[in-house]
């Protein structure tokens, strides 16, 4: 057990008024690191999801319940060492970009794994760089002569360096064009997959969910409404509904070959080669 | 620093004195200010005193806040009181203390200061009371036990003339404090850069671009709030990278400040750049004529406000002169 949530609510400060604004209410919530699992956390815009990834390396302190990670305690009764939680678990938010302040790509990727009073800094942070395609001749460059994406895998470079056992994405892909959004996802599925990391993930989306979840948390007005694998998400039609998803593309041309030439398929394909299969499959000797 | 964060301390509430015209309300304040240095008469200050608190009530303002500003300012008050009282001999004697200054006291006070410095940040609630009642327990300490070396017996004395300048000058500060709170109280940032710019129009005689000087006043305070939510993001995004404000050598310590500001210079100047961008687009062209969606127009309380105001400052300044001479 690494991250576990009980009984955790969380709400902004505000006047005496209103009384306090829940972002947050009573979430009970167990993530295993042995698992790797990939998380994808979805939700409309303002439905808590940005405040609980922040709840789990202690940037936010719960307003009542308790968030335990790697068996460290945050409530907001105690006061515990923060700088150990967040060593194990690495955030990444929107626009990472906006983070860099070095001099050269390198040293700016060193600032993690020097405060955290790692040893070998210089060597983890080259690895960190090479992991995230950024070719050595950049390592002296200033971080704002870089393009835009490259500024952003330098970023996540820097929190990457610091070696940590969870890796949280708050919308990294946002802003990026498609080339940029597909090498970003490799990256993260390798990490996960080569890596051993656990990898939870902020999107909007569906495709992502499709394509990489192993996990799926669907966050609605501060409550988790729904907690599974994707499979079990698209097959729930009154979540997909109240939530309006958009079922990944497979799904959708699956569905209309479905209505159309009405076959007996299974429509919840997740990559083409499941669909073409299942397709073959349906169709059998006919042409 | 979390939530949305509202710039200025705008409370509405939609009195009379809300609906005023912001310029009436900035020429009144500025003279109602000259009038409180104008006058040296405790009656007239006690007068005015009065005055303002009509003028809060009718304003509809909670007067905590008001409080509020005050209360930002009572180390201030209380030490320019304490100073008038022990440095200004004139009048008659009211009160002579004798304190004995013994080597046992010193070493009291430096325990007491070290205590202070180890302890104070434990000190969750009233830490200003818990000082005072310190520094106040010295002073009873030594004018109550004589021995452990005595090295001098020095007093204070408290004179009639001190007394009444130290409350003076605290009524007057406090007075300065409520009129000005007032003001920013009842007016919207926006409304009293409106004000500005119309006011200082006259400045145009010398070659002085005060559109653009407002304009650039009210794209500040916009930016106030935005440029706060974005620090907070960086604080966090660095805070995952293990940096920490409050711990670690001092050198560390800028280190990680330069990690705040570098992004916040950068941010701040992509959001200049996209600003001046978008009101090029829309057609902004520096010190040109242009309408102004709040269109400042005197009414019949505005101008009997002035009156008003013309009322006072001849009042004062002839009290000033009748008993001057």
């Amino acid at each position: 057990m690494a991250i576990s949530l009980s009984k955790v609510s969380f709400a902004y400060e505000k006047s005496r008024k209103t009384g306090p604004l829940y972002v947050l209410k009573d979430i009970d919530l167990t993530i295993d690191t042995e698992k790797n699992d990939f998380i994808t956390i979805i939700g409309h815009t303002g439905s808590g999801k940005s405040t609980l990834v922040q709840l789990f390396n202690g940037l936010l302190t719960p307003s009542s319940g308790e968030v335990n990670v790697f068996n460290k305690i945050i409530s907001s009764k105690k006061k515990t060492k923060l700088k150990e939680i967040r060593k194990r678990v690495g955030l990444v938010f929107q626009f990472p970009e906006y983070q860099l302040f070095e001099e050269t790509v390198l040293k700016d990727v060193m600032f993690g794994p020097k405060n955290y009073g790692l040893d070998d800094i210089e060597n983890r942070a080259k690895r960190a760089l090479q992991s995230v395609g950024i070719s050595e001749e950049l390592f002296n460059e200033s971080p704002f002569s870089l393009s835009g994406g490259q500024m952003r895998r330098v970023a996540i470079a820097g929190i990457l360096a610091s070696s940590p056992d969870v890796l949280i994405f708050d919308e990294p892909t946002v802003g990026l064009d498609p080339k940029g959004k597909k090498e970003l996802l490799d990256l993260l599925e390798k990490l996960n997959k080569v890596d051993n990391k656990t990898i939870i993930f902020i999107t909007h989306d569906m495709e992502v969910v499709a394509k990489a979840a192993t996990r799926v948390l669907v966050l609605d007005n501060g409550n988790i409404s729904f907690d599974g694998t994707k499979d079990e998400l698209f097959r729930n039609e009154k979540i997909v509904s109240d939530n309006s998803l958009i079922l990944p593309s497979t799904i959708r041309i699956l569905k209309d070959i479905k209505e159309k030439l009405n076959l007996d398929i299974d429509i919840y394909k997740y990559n083409v080669n499941d669909a073409y299969l299942e397709l073959e499959r349906a169709l059998g000797g006919q042409k | 620093m979390n939530g949305k964060i509202v710039f200025g301390q705008y409370y509405n509430s939609n009195s009379w004195i809300h609906r005023l015209d912001p310029r009436v309300k900035l020429a009144s304040v500025l003279l109602f200010m000259i009038c409180l240095f104008v006058v040296e008469n405790i009656y007239c200050l006690l007068g005015f005193l009065g005055f303002l608190f009509i003028l809060i009530i009718t304003s509809k303002i909670p007067f905590v806040k008001f409080l509020n500003s005050i209360k930002m300012m009572t180390f201030v008050l209380i030490l320019t009181f304490i100073l008038q009282i022990i440095f200004r001999n004139d009048g008659e004697l009211l009160y002579s203390f004798n304190f004995n200054l013994t080597y046992l006291a010193i070493g009291i006070m430096v325990a007491l200061l070290i205590l202070w410095l180890l302890f104070s940040k434990y000190i969750k609630y009233l830490k200003n009371l818990v000082l005072i009642i310190l520094v106040a327990s010295v002073f009873i300490y030594q004018y109550y036990v004589n021995f452990g070396g005595l090295i001098t017996i020095y007093n204070i004395d408290i004179y009639s003339g001190g007394l009444l300048m130290g409350s003076y000058i605290v009524l007057r500060i406090i007075a300065l404090l409520l009129i000005s709170s007032l003001l920013t109280l009842s007016t919207t940032p926006t409304e009293l850069n409106n004000a500005l710019e119309k006011m200082l129009g006259f400045l145009k005689v010398f070659k002085i671009k005060v559109s653009i000087l407002t304009m650039m006043m009210s794209i500040a305070l916009r930016f106030i709030p935005t440029l706060i939510n974005e620090s907070d993001k960086i604080l966090k995004a660095q805070a995952s990278r293990g940096c920490d404000f409050n711990e670690g050598k001092f050198s560390e310590r800028i280190k990680q400040i330069i990690s705040l500001i570098v992004p916040m210079f950068v941010i701040a100047y992509k959001r200049a750049y996209d600003l001046a961008d978008a009101m090029e687009a829309r057609g902004y062209v520096p010190d040109r004529k242009r309408s102004s969606i709040y269109v400042l127009k005197y009414r019949l309380k505005d101008y009997l406000v002035y009156a008003f105001d013309l009322g006072l400052i001849a009042a004062c300044i002839f009290v000033k002169v009748r008993y001057a001479f």
